[in-house]
């Protein structure tokens, strides 16, 4: 045996001058590396929280041969769930497809109207789920259920119901309630926003106080969002009275409190004088609006721009408080207007 | 004043649409994305390379897109910002891109067997197919007129764009890509696509 003979390495000495790149276990070819190794352990490339759906078992709205097999009042289902702003999703299966769509609150309160003739359950969707892809036939239950991503072996929503049912975070939901749920955010929301008061605009003389809130008040009535729960608040005032309270008592009430603490302040400075400063404040919100705000309701004309908002505002605060500013007030800087000032304020309220 | 059951259904029955719907809704556009899987599967090696999964997103105007994507186990529909809608569209980016409208009230059947993502993905669109895999969905879009292939290349570019900008709601310009190779300006803001 040659001396100079020994054993072979095939893994060293046998591997290729260029070594080969090593296979990244899992990444795909063409797939952005990154986004291979971002997915999360559902495989999903964005990790959001399970989300709750209202399932609405519904009666049909129009008759079907099959109607008298299934149950009275469960003869279809439908998903739907508020968005973070005015808007709803809505997933209702139909024969022909699945419309997935975004509708307005306005809208929304349609379905949730059909949902009160039947029941209506608050179901946190399972992720990843244990749906089944294979079950013949896709109809609005199976397709409720898959969305849900619940495994289950019925055909029917009365089906689907009742195996909801058994678990035990499902919950019956009231359609009132769910109408004031959504009422309340919205408006609260746009109530904090449009009535914070940093300390220095406190401070601040007491036309640009004004000014300042009146502008955020005209802002937010105007918001496309809180015009549509004002639409709904209407349309619903006769079935769900407690909701369309919810416009007035989470809206347009803090933004009087708001206003009467302030004019209450300047009164005790001696700057205003007024019967009511509660009454005042409610004086000042309605000039604010007018009529523009009703017919933005009424879709008889667009919101107002910026500028547009400005010169109402300013006109209102004027006007205002040429009404209740005392002599001594009247003689500060900021009271005063000139007479040019006036033509374009009237000018401002009459548009 | 208590109302009654039968009393709105009787009023909602008489405000239902031709199409038997509550709300009467515009076809809107969808973002139809062949994709690539994201990890690798056993089935893979039978299906087209780049379209191994299909799912349809579209945007909502403001700082939203609607993402409705079918998993194994359960149909995902969720609200995702711009940065995340912006991952999906660097994933639909690797394969290609239709844009379609979907049809009202639908031609689609629902006793498919299996309702898979490409299945389901006919199903939102209102399509009638007798396919069962993505490419095939795909090579059924392609061919309908209306139907139109999307640069992702310069829509990502927009949407980086956007993601860095404060205000979305400005009107934008989604870059078409024709089927003979040109590019054409076509408008792509969230009312374009209602």
């Amino acid at each position: 045996m040659n001396p100079t003979a020994r054993d072979i390495d095939s893994k060293t000495e046998w591997s290729p001058r260029n070594p080969v790149h090593k296979k990244t276990p899992g990444a795909v070819p063409g797939v952005p590396v990154d986004l291979s190794y971002s997915v999360d352990q559902n495989g999903s490339l964005v990790t959001l929280p399970p989300a709750q759906w209202l399932i609405c078992f519904v009666p049909g709205l129009r008759k079907q041969w099959w109607h008298p097999f299934v149950n009275a009042k469960h003869k279809h289902v439908f998903a739907m769930r508020p968005l973070d702003t005015a808007n709803w999703i809505l997933i209702e299966p139909w024969w022909t497809r699945v419309m997935v769509t975004v509708l307005s609150s306005v809208d929304a309160v349609k379905f949730l109207r059909w949902g009160a003739c039947g029941d209506v359950l608050r179901v946190r969707e399972a992720v990843p789920g244990r749906g089944n892809q294979a079950r013949g036939w896709s109809n609005c239950a199976v397709l409720c259920s898959f969305i849900l991503g619940r495994a289950s072996h019925t055909w029917t929503p009365h089906g689907l119901y009742r195996q909801l049912c058994r678990e035990e975070d499902v919950k019956h939901e009231n359609v009132e309630d769910l109408i004031i749920e959504q009422f309340t955010s919205m408006a609260d929301k746009a109530s904090a926003d449009a009535l914070r008061l940093d300390p220095e605009a406190i401070a601040a003389p007491l036309e640009t106080v004004l000014t300042h809130l009146g502008r955020n008040i005209v802002f937010a009535v105007m918001d496309p969002s809180i015009l549509q729960l004002g639409r709904t608040a209407v349309i619903e005032a006769e079935r769900f009275p407690r909701a369309t309270r919810v416009y007035s008592e989470r809206l347009i009430t803090p933004a009087i409190a708001t206003l009467t603490r302030i004019l209450q302040d300047a009164s005790a400075r001696g700057d205003i004088k007024v019967q009511s400063c509660q009454r005042a404040a409610s004086e000042f919100i309605a000039m604010l609006r007018g009529n523009m705000h009703l017919e933005v309701v009424m879709e008889l004309r667009e919101p107002p721009c910026a500028a547009e908002v400005d010169a109402r505002v300013n006109a209102v605060v004027s006007g205002f408080l040429r009404g209740v500013a005392t002599k001594k007030a009247s003689g500060n800087k900021s009271f005063r207007n000139s007479a040019r000032d006036e033509s374009t304020n009237r000018n401002a309220l009459a548009g | 004043m208590p109302w009654q059951a039968k009393d709105i259904l009787a009023d909602l029955k008489s405000s239902l649409d031709g199409n038997g719907t509550l709300v009467s809704l515009r076809a809107v556009d969808w973002l139809v994305c062949f994709v690539p899987g994201l990890k690798q599967e056993w089935w893979h090696r039978f299906v087209h390379p780049t379209h191994q999964h299909v799912f349809a997103m579209r945007p909502l105007g403001a700082r939203l897109w609607l993402v409705v994507e079918s998993w194994k186990n359960r149909l995902s529909v969720a609200s995702l910002d711009v940065l995340d809608a912006l991952k999906f569209m660097r994933w639909a980016s690797a394969g290609d891109v239709l844009r379609a409208k979907e049809h009202l009230p639908g031609r689609a059947w629902h006793t498919r067997g299996w309702s898979n993502c490409a299945v389901l993905t006919a199903l939102l669109l209102g399509r009638r197919s007798w396919t069962w895999t993505p490419h095939g969905l795909y090579r059924r879009l392609v061919n309908e007129p209306g139907v139109i292939r999307v640069d992702m290349d310069a829509l990502l570019r927009e949407m980086e764009q956007l993601s860095r900008c404060t205000e979305i709601d400005t009107v934008k310009k989604m870059r078409v890509k024709q089927t003979d190779g040109a590019t054409d300006g076509a408008p792509c803001n969230g009312e374009e696509f209602r």
